[in-house]
């Protein structure tokens, strides 16, 4: 990394906080490299049947990248919010990989058979969920931001809120519609 | 969402769940106040959320993403976009980096991005190394060097830009063979250039090896990686030095591949230009003799190869290739050539001496024989063995026809012609070129005629002046199937405007051959009238399955599909379903049941309910387009569920509008379209969209017709009469027709006519008596039209008979209350007909009563737009 990572990122996630959209995309790539480098590490040093502590990945990844010291504590939650979607992502191409993996594109083939953590009904699931959350986009962008952020970024009902802005009965609200709205797109794509 | 708010289904929802179950149901229809639409909608929702359908998200999906992260060693950047280049998949990893073909959104062209591999992401020496490599090639300008365009940094990534070379690499070319001895002096010359142009630059390339070698469809030679390339100054030398030499030493990491290397490199000394000259010797004794002249089992034997290892056989030694590649082979550099310039003359000196020998191949006939192996290695199953070609029947075309090779071909691919006793001959005989079509349709400079003009020439001997005549084409596709010695064969031949003959091929044709044999006709036709060599990628897309087997019940639902009746269009679902069965990732055979549904749920077909088909064709659609973004036919199908089903006007007008960007010749399509923009009141526009399909499709009766109905709105009468008479004509047996025939005659002052029709249809099948009971019922016969009634009524029982056949018959005979209580029966049930409110001239007494006005709003429907 860069003489001093933390002061970069921390200035860029109180940036995004403040409402300023272009810090997020410099923000995404860097807290995502060092995500997977604390995963790699992780899976390196602990038995490889170690079930993953996520929050406490997360957690240390938040405290690596940001100096404590200049920020307000809701900053972890943007933190968080920021995790989700790059999981969300992540999960997203990897699910889409895996799908043309089997319509026979070569390369991705290769970097596929090394692992298989997402089985073909996961990753159909992951890509239906994917575009009915879109969908739900375009009704109510909020309801989507919420599904994203409490399902692909772990986040509980207060954190959510926090990032959102917004009461936690709000989110509570938000889930349970979101919930049943997309439970009928995914039933009707069956 | 359907016409309800957001916010009060979202009000509604929250309050009904709040309640204990057993009130919910009577809260919910007290809330929404006969409002039905927010009741369907907030029952559905209520329904979802007890469904457990999304128990899986209590479930955070954050683990799973970890775990996928601590898995794969890399970040794939597929999909995303940096600054102006949308990444499209990757197509190399090397030792220090990796390599995404992307396209330049700004200049509208594909181009080859280096990206450091994921490790070295924050390593300063990897990232001044990746710099100093576009650098080092940035200076660079000859045509056998990868040119590079820049280099960029966004969002932390930092990547050289270059051309994408298609081709493959030599190593690959070696492997496969496509590249022997006798292209060794060719390939050697282009590489040797390459070396001459750096050289005199000071840039020594220090990796020279056939992975970092490119060989493009039409033979030419691409050097690439510049990654390890250093330009000579001593102070540049020394570092880069102390930097191998510690990555040696730490983790093994050695710059190069030790096989191709230098002595003087392995043993770490300065190097000159002459060490390339050595790798450049390894890599052309390996194009000559077909193996790696250095590698050994381990690291240590190979080196030592490399510094010891004299002596090297030939197959054909001292001509004067090997002495070439021999003296750029020596231990000592001094004994080398001096420059790649000096082995370059030596080089010319061989093909200008040895006219006669192995060596020299002329180069067009050298490469077009290394294009047609490189084009056979694609292949996945060919046969190989040249049998006798049996032409179909070909009258060559009268003389006064050109061929203009100038201009871009245009090509109809005909049926094909069958033998009787050839096998599978019935849906081959169509879907065969069907496919072809589909396939050959996006090759960039090459159109190709939709099936539907084609069709015609069906059973007909191929006269070629005729069709080029007809269909304004300039070449011709045409195969034959036929029995040969028990085997069913396939010939293909390909033709020019004038009769003759450009390309032709014989193949056994059976079912786990058939994706090659396509694969084969695909590659030869874009390749001799073209030139577009297609990708692996571009042909894995193209088939759509890989198993052949998916693929035989693909083609036979397509069959059934096309040839459709109630029967039928049972099948075809089958058919499709088999295919997805064996395939769940085949767009097609989603999409072909998408369509399947999509027509089960009309009138003509259906005996299953509305909701249920296009429940299912929207899944199918939905899963195609998911599948496959660019399939027209998907796209079409999810706009008719918006269309019919949804009633959502404007997504239906986005799908239909995108499918026809996608294939302009997609009939039903346009079909479709007619219909959105006839009951949204542009009926010219429509009329336009319905000529096309009619064009595209002239002898498909529901298109025809369609296009006859809409012109009855437009045109005057007489028009649209001529239009019925001349289908009618056509289609003889069709009853859809006579009856939209009537009813035009009926509003037409040809009454009489008209009824005799009707009772006609009635006599045959009671499901059509609306029109008569509302005939009879206008006229008076008031009893007569109540016998229609109660005998529809009666029928009903046993079949589904749509609610507005009774809310027409009411209508006639004035019975509004009657009318409007089956129209919203037709409501509920989300019934197609019910599009067609303000357009159908049958609805014509409920016009003037507020209820018609309710119905036309709940429908996002405009009143303005009534037609009658």
């Amino acid at each position: 990394m860069t003489a001093s990572p933390s002061s970069e990122i921390t200035g860029l996630l109180v940036d995004w906080g403040n409402g300023d959209q272009a810090a997020l995309d410099q923000l995404l790539p860097l807290v995502e490299s060092e995500l997977r480098r604390l995963a790699h590490n992780y899976m390196r040093h602990e038995h490889p049947d170690h079930t993953l502590q996520t929050t406490a990945l997360v957690n240390e990844a938040y405290l690596k990248l940001i100096d404590q010291k200049k920020t307000r504590w809701q900053n972890r939650a943007h933190f968080f919010g920021i995790a989700a979607q790059i999981m969300r992502r992540i999960l997203l191409n990897y699910a889409r990989d895996r799908h043309r993996a089997k319509r026979g594109g070569k390369s991705i083939q290769v970097s596929l058979s090394e692992a298989s953590a997402v089985t073909l009904e996961k990753a159909r699931e992951l890509i239906e969920l994917d575009e009915a959350l879109n969908r739900l986009a375009l009704v109510d962008e909020r309801k989507a931001k919420v599904v994203e952020l409490r399902y692909f970024g772990g986040l509980d009902v207060e954190e959510t809120a926090e990032v959102l802005k917004v009461s936690t009965i709000t989110v509570m609200r938000d889930w349970r519609f979101a919930k049943a709205w997309l439970a009928r797109e995914l039933d009707n794509a069956k | 969402m359907r016409s309800s708010k957001i916010q009060d289904v979202e009000t509604v929802f929250h309050e009904v769940l709040d309640l204990p179950p057993e009130e919910r149901e009577g809260y919910l229809a007290q809330a929404c106040n006969g409002d039905a639409s927010l009741y369907a909608e907030v029952s559905s929702l209520v329904s979802a959320a007890n469904s457990g359908v999304s128990e899986f998200m209590d479930e955070p999906a954050v683990s799973l993403g970890l775990t996928v992260i601590s898995q794969t060693n890399e970040q794939s950047l597929v999909g995303k976009s940096l600054a102006a280049y949308q990444v499209l998949e990757r197509i190399g990893r090397g030792g220090m980096g990796e390599v995404y073909l992307a396209e330049d959104t700004r200049l509208g062209r594909k181009v080859a991005l280096k990206f450091l591999s994921q490790e070295l992401l924050h390593d300063n020496w990897a990232k001044r190394q990746l710099v100093k490599e576009a650098q080092a090639a940035a200076m660079l300008d000859h045509p056998n060097i990868c040119p590079v365009y820049g280099i960029e940094e966004v969002n932390g990534h930092i990547f050289i830009v270059m051309q994408y070379v298609e081709g493959q690499t030599l190593q690959e070319a070696i492997r496969v063979q496509s590249i022997g001895s006798e292209d060794v002096v060719n390939v050697a010359r282009q590489i040797a250039g390459a070396l001459e142009e750096a050289h005199a630059h000071g840039i020594i390339h220090r990796d020279i090896k056939p992975r970092n070698i490119m060989v493009t469809p039409s033979g030419q030679v691409k050097v690439l990686d510049f990654g390890l390339a250093k330009t000579i100054t001593p102070k540049l030398d020394k570092e880069v030095s102390e930097f191998s030499n510690s990555r040696i030493a730490s983790n093994g990491f050695l710059p190069g591949t030790i096989a191709y290397m230098s002595p003087e490199q392995l043993r770490d000394e300065r190097l000159d230009f002459r060490s390339d000259l050595f790798s450049l010797g390894a890599v052309l004794y390996e194009i000559t003799e077909g193996r790696r002249l250095f590698a050994r089992e381990s690291e240590a034997e190979t080196i030592s190869a490399i510094l010891t290892n004299t002596k090297h056989s030939y197959k054909r030694p001292n001509t004067k290739i090997t002495q070439i590649i021999q003296k750029c082979l020596e231990k000592n550099r001094d004994e080398r050539f001096r420059s790649a310039s000096e082995l370059l003359i030596n080089l010319k000196s061989v093909s200008e001496i040895s006219n006669n020998s192995f060596l020299f191949v002329p180069r067009s006939a050298f490469w077009n024989a290394l294009y047609l192996l490189v084009a056979a290695a694609l292949i996945v199953t060919v046969v190989l063995a040249i049998r006798r070609i049996r032409l179909p029947n070909v009258i060559p075309a009268a003389a006064t026809l050109t061929a203009d090779n100038s201009s871009p071909y245009v090509l109809a691919v005909l049926p094909v012609k069958t033998d009787k006793s050839a096998q599978n001959s019935d849906y081959l005989k169509r879907e065969l070129p069907e496919d072809l079509i589909r396939r050959l349709a996006v090759t960039p400079g090459l159109k190709v005629r939709p099936y539907t003009s084609v069709a015609n020439y069906e059973g007909q001997s191929i006269d070629a002046s005729k069709i080029v005549k007809e269909l304004q084409v300039n070449a011709i596709l045409a195969m034959e199937l036929f029995v040969k010695d028990g085997q069913t064969m396939l010939a293909s031949s390909l033709f020019r405007a004038d009769g003759s003959q450009i390309w032709s091929d014989e193949e056994v044709m059976d079912w786990p051959s058939i994706l090659s044999i396509e694969d084969r006709i695909v590659q030869n036709v874009t390749h001799h009238l073209t030139k577009y060599q297609m990708t692996e990628e571009e042909f894995a897309e193209g088939r759509g399955t890989s198993n052949p087997e998916a693929y035989k019940q693909f083609m036979l639902g397509r069959y059934y599909w096309r040839n459709r009746d109630k029967e039928k269009l049972a099948l075809a679902i089958d058919y499709f379903t088999k295919a997805i069965a064996l395939d769940p990732l085949y767009a097609q055979a989603h999409a072909g049941r998408a369509d399947s549904y999509v027509l089960l749920s009309l009138i003509s077909y259906g005996k299953v309910p509305t909701e249920e088909a296009m429940t299912k064709a929207r899944a199918d659609a939905r899963e195609a387009i998911a599948l496959d973004p660019n399939m027209a036919e998907a796209h079409t199908s999810l706009g008719v569920v918006y269309l019919r089903y949804e009633w959502r006007w404007d997504a239906a007008e986005l799908e239909l509008q995108k499918a026809i960007q996608l294939n302009p010749d997609y009939a039903a399509a346009h079909f479709w379209y007619s219909h959105l923009l006839f009951i949204m009141g542009h009926p010219e526009q429509s009329l336009e969209e319905s000529q096309k399909a009619k064009d595209l499709e002239p002898f498909y009766a529901p298109t025809v017709q369609n296009y006859c109905r809409i012109l009855s709105r437009v045109r005057p009468v007489d028009q649209a009469l001529a239009c019925y008479e001349k289908v009618e004509k056509e289609h003889p047996e069709n009853d859809q027709i006579k009856y939209a025939f009537a009813l035009l005659k009926y509003r037409s002052n040809q009454q009489k006519e008209a009824i005799a029709t009707f009772e006609h249809l009635y006599a045959k099948d009671k499901s059509w008596g609306a029109a008569l009971a509302y005939a009879r019922a206008r006229s008076g016969n008031l009893d007569g039209a109540r016998k229609v009634l109660s005998e529809m009524l009666e029928l009903s029982k046993t079949q589904y008979i749509p609610p507005q056949e009774f809310a027409i018959i009411y209508a006639g005979m004035g019975d509004t209350d009657n009318a409007f209580a089956w129209l919203e029966k037709e409501y509920m049930e989300r019934f197609a007909g019910l599009i067609y409110l303000t357009v159908e001239p049958l609805f014509q007494p409920l016009r003037s009563d507020p209820r018609y006005y309710s119905m036309v709003n709940r429908l996002n429907l405009t009143a303005l737009n009534t037609a009658y």
